[in-house]
C-alpha cells in the first residue's frame, strides 16, 4: 500500500515534456528571481535553472502534481548552493541584482507572449507608487537601489540613524509591494 | 499567516538579497530556505521588487521618444527639406536665366553655323558653273566666228542647245533618243 505521497507502482518512468513545460511556464520566473537572490548573478542563474528542470525531467514522476512547485524549489535551492561551494561564489551585494535587471527580460524562464508587456505594467505601477511615497522614504529607496548605497552609508550621509534609514525603507516596501502586487499585469498573470 | 509576518519575512528576504545581514544571519536564513517555502517565495519577492524599482528609475525614460525630440528631428528634417528646395529653386533661375540661353545659343551656333556655310559654299559653286557655261557657250560661238572660218556674219550668234540652258531657264529637256520622254517639252 503506497503513502499519498508516492507514486504508484507502474507509472510512468519519465514526466511527460508538457507537463514540464507547462512548470516551466507557472514557475520558471519566480524560480529565476529566486535563483537570482542565492546566486547574484544571471548567467549562473539561467544554469542551475536549467538544471533544476533537466532533474524534474529526469525524476519528476516521482512527484506528486500538488508538491511539484516546492519540489522544483527545493532542488533549485539545493542546485545552487552546490554550485557555490564548487566555485567558490560567495553573496554579494544588492547592486548585482540591479544591475543584473534586463531591459525586457523574457530569458531563464519562457513566460507568455505578453511578458515583456506585462513587465511595463508592473514597472509603470511602482513608478507611481514611488512618486506617491514620501520623500523621506523615496530618497533612501533611491538611494539603496538606485545608488547602491548601504544603510550604513545612507544614515551617514543623511545624518540620521541607522534604524531610521532601515526603517523608512521597510515602510517604502511594503507599500511599493502592495502596489506591485495589485497592478493589473499580476492580476493578469495570476489568472493564468 | 498574518500580514505582519510577511511584511518581516519580505524584510528579511529583502535584506539577504540586499547583503544587509551579517554573516551568521545569512547562514540562518540560507538554512531556512532550505525547508521553508514561504521564505523562498519572499526571496523571489525581493528580487522582483528590487529589479522593478531598478527599471523605474532608469528605463522608464528610454520607452517614450521626448516630445521635444521628435518634433527637434522634424524641424531639421523640415529645414533640410526647405534647403534643398530653395537650392533647386535658385538652381533652375540660375539656369533658365544665365546658363540655358547661352547653351542654347551655343548650340544652335554649332548646328547652324556649318550648315548655313555649306549652302553658302554650295551656292558659289552653282553661281560660278552657270557662269562657266554662259561664258563657255559664248566663248563657243566667239571662237567659231574668229578661227574656225566659219563665215558667220557678225550678227549671228548661234543659240546654245535647250539641253544647255535647261538647267538654267528652268525648262525641260527634248532627250535626243526619246523625243517625246521629257512633259511639258516646248518644242523648238
Amino acid at each position: 500500500m503506497t503513502s499519498p505521497n508516492e507514486v504508484p507502482a507502474g507509472a510512468q518512468s519519465q514526466l511527460d515534456s508538457s507537463v514540464v513545460a507547462a512548470l516551466y511556464m507557472a514557475h520558471g520566473e519566480e524560480l529565476r528571481r529566486f535563483l537570482l537572490g542565492i546566486l547574484r548573478d544571471s548567467q549562473l542563474t539561467a544554469d542551475v535553472l536549467q538544471a533544476t528542470f533537466v532533474k524534474m525531467v529526469e525524476r519528476g514522476h516521482e512527484t506528486k502534481e500538488a508538491s511539484r512547485k516546492a519540489w522544483l524549489f527545493r532542488v533549485a535551492y539545493h542546485e545552487a548552493m552546490a554550485y557555490r561551494r564548487r566555485e567558490g561564489v560567495g553573496g554579494k551585494v544588492l547592486r548585482r541584482i540591479a544591475a543584473d535587471t534586463p531591459a525586457w527580460n523574457t530569458s531563464g524562464a519562457a513566460g507568455s507572449a505578453d511578458e515583456p508587456l506585462l513587465r511595463l505594467e508592473s514597472v509603470q505601477s511602482v513608478r507611481e507608487a514611488l512618486h506617491d511615497l514620501p520623500p523621506e522614504q523615496r530618497q533612501v529607496v533611491r538611494m539603496r537601489i538606485y545608488d547602491e548605497k548601504t544603510f550604513a552609508t545612507i544614515a551617514k550621509e543623511l545624518k540620521i540613524p541607522l534604524g531610521t534609514a532601515l526603517g523608512r525603507m521597510r515602510a517604502a516596501m511594503i507599500k511599493l509591494r502592495g502596489r506591485l502586487s495589485e497592478s493589473p499585469a499580476k492580476d493578469n498573470h495570476n489568472e493564468h | 499567516m498574518n500580514t505582519d509576518y510577511i511584511n518581516d519575512l519580505d524584510w528579511l528576504a529583502f535584506c539577504y538579497a540586499a547583503g544587509e545581514l551579517n554573516d551568521a544571519e545569512v547562514e540562518q536564513f540560507e538554512a531556512r530556505l532550505a525547508d521553508d517555502q514561504a521564505a523562498r517565495e519572499a526571496l523571489a519577492r525581493a528580487v522582483e521588487l528590487t529589479q522593478t524599482v531598478a527599471a523605474a528609475e532608469t528605463q522608464i525614460g528610454d520607452l517614450v521618444t521626448p516630445a521635444y525630440r521628435v518634433q527637434h528631428d522634424w524641424r531639421r528634417r523640415v529645414s533640410w527639406m526647405a534647403v534643398g528646395g530653395v537650392a533647386s529653386l535658385l538652381a533652375a533661375l540660375l539656369w533658365s536665366a544665365v546658363a540655358g540661353p547661352t547653351w542654347h545659343n551655343q548650340t544652335w551656333r554649332k548646328t547652324n553655323s556649318g550648315s548655313r556655310s555649306q549652302l553658302a559654299m554650295a551656292w558659289n559653286q552653282t553661281r560660278s558653273d552657270f557662269v562657266e557655261v554662259r561664258e563657255a557657250a559664248l566663248w563657243s560661238a566667239a571662237s567659231d566666228f574668229d578661227d574656225e572660218g566659219t563665215d558667220l556674219a557678225a550678227d549671228e550668234v548661234p543659240e546654245a542647245p535647250s539641253w544647255m540652258t535647261a538647267a538654267v531657264f528652268n525648262v525641260s529637256v527634248e532627250s535626243p533618243t526619246n523625243p517625246s520622254s521629257a512633259q511639258g517639252l516646248e518644242q523648238e
